[in-house]
C-alpha cells in the first residue's frame, strides 16, 4: 500500500500558514525588543551578583570553566593561519601597541588583560624581544592553553588581572585590552583604569562596538560615563549557559576620569567586517 | 607608527536609523501588552509542573536534594555582607522581621526559642540573638554547609541546622516556641504552607511571617486576602544568572491559611516599605490561649 493519510486538510494548512506569516510580521518588531530587554535584565543580574566594582568570588569561579569550555584551540589556530593578521579583529591592536613601542622606547613591559588565546601576544613578543609581555586571563591553564606560543619574553598567567594590578603583582608600562573591556562592567572597568593610572603609563584599547538587538549602532562618545549600554548577551541557545555580556562604554570619558589623556581615538568600521570598532591610545597625564 | 586620529566614522545611515527607531517603538508597544501575558502563562505552566512533580503537602526527596544544591549555589557571602554593611538594617527586607519578632517577644516573655525556617545568610538572626540573649535562636535551611556558611554568626544562643524544617518540626526534633519565615513561605507551595501552619497550631507555637508580595508580570499587585486559600497565585520566578529557573514565588492567602489551621491572627499588616516598591506581608498567629 502506498498512501498518505495525514488527516490534515488544506484549510488547516492555510490557517497554519496564515498564523506563521502574521506571527513573523509581529516577531519582526517584537523580537529585537524582547532581546534588548533580555540583555538589560542579564546586565542587571550581573551587576547584582558582582561585588560592586569587582567580580564576586562566584563570578570568578564561573568564568574560568566558561573560558575553558570554549577553548576550541584548533578553530582559533586555523582562523589565524587562514588570513592576514590585519584582517582579524584581534590584529587591530597590533599597530596600536607598536605605535607606542616605537615612539616611547622606555616602555619595557606590556600586559594584555584578557589575552586568552595569545596569538597576538606571541606576534608582538617575537617582533619586540626587548619588551616583556604578560598575557593574563582567567582560563585555568593559561600556560598549557598557550604552550605553542612560548617565548623568553612572553609570560602566561592565570589570574584576575584587577587583583594582580591592585596587589602590585604586575605593574606594566603599557596595558592593553583587546576585545576585553567591552565584556567588563562599567564600574569594574573604571576601577581597572584607576588602578592602572597609579603605575601604568599607557593604555591601549581595541574594542568592538556590538550593535544592539535592533541593529542600531551606539556611538561610544554618546554613552554616559557611568551608564554603559548593554549591547549583547550570550544567546540562550548556546551550549554554555553562562556566557559574556558586552557593553558599549564611553572609553574616552572613562580614561579622562582616571587621568589619562587620549592620544589616538578612532571609532569606525574596519574594511573586512560590518562590526564597528573603537581603538584608543591613552597616556597618563603628567 | 600609525597616523594618530581623533575621529568617529561609524558609517551610520540616517534613513536606516529612522526605520530602526520606528521598528523599535512599534516593537515596544507590542511588548508592553504581550510580555506580561506571556510571563503569566509561563508562571502558570511552572506552577502546574511543580504540582505534578510535587504531589502532596511535603517536598519530594528529589526536591529536597535540588533545594540543597540551589542553596549552595546562591551562597554569595561577600555580596550579602556588603549589602548589610552598606545600609541601615531597617532598610533591608530581612531587617523588617526584627520589629516583628521583637513585638512578639515583648508581648509574650515566655517565648524562649525561635526557629527561622529558611535562614540562609543569618545576619538578622545574629542581630536578634545579640539583642535577646534569653532566647535561643536556630536557623534551619537546606544547604548542607549552613553552619559553616554562617560561622561568623554562631553565638551561645544562635546555631544552625541543615535539613528539611518540616520534617524536623513534625518529628519533634525541634519544638520551638515560635517559628519564623522571612522571605521563605513565598517559595513554598500552598499545601506545604498549610501543613506548616497545621503543625504550628498543633504544637501551640507562634507563627511569624515576613514575606514579600511579588508584583505580577506587568506590575499588578495581588492582595493576599483576595487569593483563594487553597490555590495560591504564582507571581514571580527567580532566574539564575545562567538563565536556569530558580524558585517559583507565590502569593498565598496567609490569613485564611492560618485561620483554617485553627490559629488566631494577632497581627496582620500588608504594606509597602518606604525603601522599595515591593509590598510586604507581616503576620503573627498563634493557637488560641
Amino acid at each position: 500500500m502506498i498512501k498518505t493519510e495525514l488527516e490534515y486538510g488544506e484549510a488547516q494548512r492555510a490557517e497554519w500558514e496564515k498564523r506563521i506569516a502574521q506571527g513573523e510580521w509581529i516577531a519582526r518588531f517584537l523580537e529585537p525588543v524582547r532581546e534588548l530587554h533580555r540583555t538589560e535584565r542579564i546586565a542587571n543580574v550581573q551587576q547584582q551578583r558582582s561585588a560592586g566594582d569587582r567580580m564576586s568570588a562566584t563570578q570568578l569561579a564561573e568564568i574560568g570553566p566558561y573560558l575553558a569550555e570554549i577553548s576550541d584551540i584548533d578553530i582559533r589556530r586555523e582562523f589565524f593561519q587562514g588570513r592576514p593578521l590585519d584582517q582579524t579583529l584581534q590584529g587591530i591592536v597590533v599597530p596600536l601597541v607598536e605605535d607606542v613601542l616605537e615612539r616611547d622606547p622606555e616602555v619595557r613591559s606590556v600586559l594584555n588583560i584578557g589575552a586568552y588565546y595569545a596569538f597576538i601576544d606571541h606576534h608582538l613578543a617575537q617582533r619586540h624581544p626587548g619588551v616583556r609581555f604578560t598575557a593574563m586571563d582567567l582560563i585555568p591553564d593559561m600556560e598549557g592553553f598557550n604552550a605553542e606560543f612560548r617565548l623568553p619574553n612572553l609570560a602566561f598567567r592565570t589570574a584576575y588581572p584587577l587583583a594582580q594590578i591592585e596587589g602590585g603583582a604586575v605593574a606594566p608600562d603599557l596595558a592593553m585590552f583587546s576585545a576585553t573591556a567591552g565584556e567588563i562592567r562599567n564600574a569594574e572597568l573604571r576601577r581597572y583604569l584607576r588602578a592602572l593610572a597609579a603605575t601604568c603609563r599607557y593604555v591601549v584599547l581595541s574594542e568592538p562596538i556590538y550593535p544592539l538587538a535592533t541593529g542600531a549602532i551606539v556611538d561610544p562618545g554618546s554613552v554616559p560615563l557611568a551608564a554603559s549600554v548593554p549591547a549583547f548577551a550570550n544567546a540562550d541557545y548556546m551550549p554554555h549557559t553562562v556566557g559574556p555580556i558586552a557593553f558599549v562604554h564611553n572609553y574616552r570619558a572613562m580614561l579622562a576620569e582616571s587621568g589619562y589623556r587620549v592620544l589616538h581615538y578612532r571609532a569606525y568600521r574596519p574594511a573586512f567586517t560590518y562590526l564597528r570598532w573603537v581603538e584608543v591610545i591613552a597616556e597618563r597625564a603628567a | 607608527v600609525i597616523e594618530r586620529l581623533d575621529t568617529t566614522e561609524l558609517e551610520l545611515d540616517p534613513v536606516i536609523d529612522r526605520k530602526r527607531l520606528w521598528y523599535r517603538r512599534f516593537g515596544e508597544l507590542i511588548y508592553y501588552f504581550s510580555e506580561p501575558a506571556l510571563e503569566m502563562q509561563s508562571l502558570e505552566h511552572r506552577a502546574y509542573v511543580q504540582k505534578a512533580r510535587s504531589p502532596g503537602s511535603r517536598l519530594t526527596e528529589a526536591e529536597i536534594a535540588q533545594n540543597a544544591s540551589y542553596m549552595v549555589d546562591v551562597q554569595e557571602r561577600e555580596i550579602r555582607r556588603a549589602f548589610f554593611a552598606g545600609r541601615p538594617i531597617d532598610q533591608t527586607f530581612q531587617g523588617l522581621m526584627l520589629p516583628l519578632v521583637e513585638r512578639l517577644l515583648a508581648r509574650d516573655p515566655s517565648v524562649r526559642s525561635l526557629v527561622n525556617v529558611g535562614a540562609h545568610f543569618a545576619y538578622c538572626d545574629h542581630v536578634l540573638a545579640e539583642r535577646h540573649p534569653q532566647v535561643s535562636f536556630l536557623g534551619v535551611d537546606f544547604a548542607p554547609n549552613l553552619r559553616e556558611f554562617n560561622l561568623e554568626f554562631v553565638r551561645p544562643n544562635l546555631d544552625f541546622r541543615s535539613g528539611y524544617a518540616l520534617d524536623l518540626l513534625e518529628s519533634g526534633e525541634l519544638k520551638p516556641d515560635a517559628v519564623l519565615m522571612s522571605s521563605t513561605a513565598v517559595v513554598i507551595k500552598n499545601a506545604e504552607v498549610r501543613r506548616y501552619m497545621d503543625h504550628i497550631a498543633k504544637s501551640r507555637a507562634y507563627m511569624i511571617l515576613n514575606e514579600p508580595l511579588y508584583n505580577l508580570p506587568g506590575g499588578g499587585v495581588a492582595d493576599p486576602d483576595a487569593v483563594p486559600a487553597a490555590e495560591s497565585l504564582p507571581t514571580y520566578e527567580v532566574r539564575l544568572a545562567d538563565n536556569r529557573p530558580g524558585p517559583l514565588c507565590y502569593t498565598h492567602n496567609y490569613r485564611a491559611i492560618a485561620l483554617a489551621a485553627g490559629l488566631e491572627v494577632l497581627y496582620y499588616r500588608v504594606f509597602r516599605p518606604a525603601f522599595t516598591d515591593l509590598r510586604m506581608l507581616q503576620l503573627i498567629a498563634a493557637a488560641p490561649r
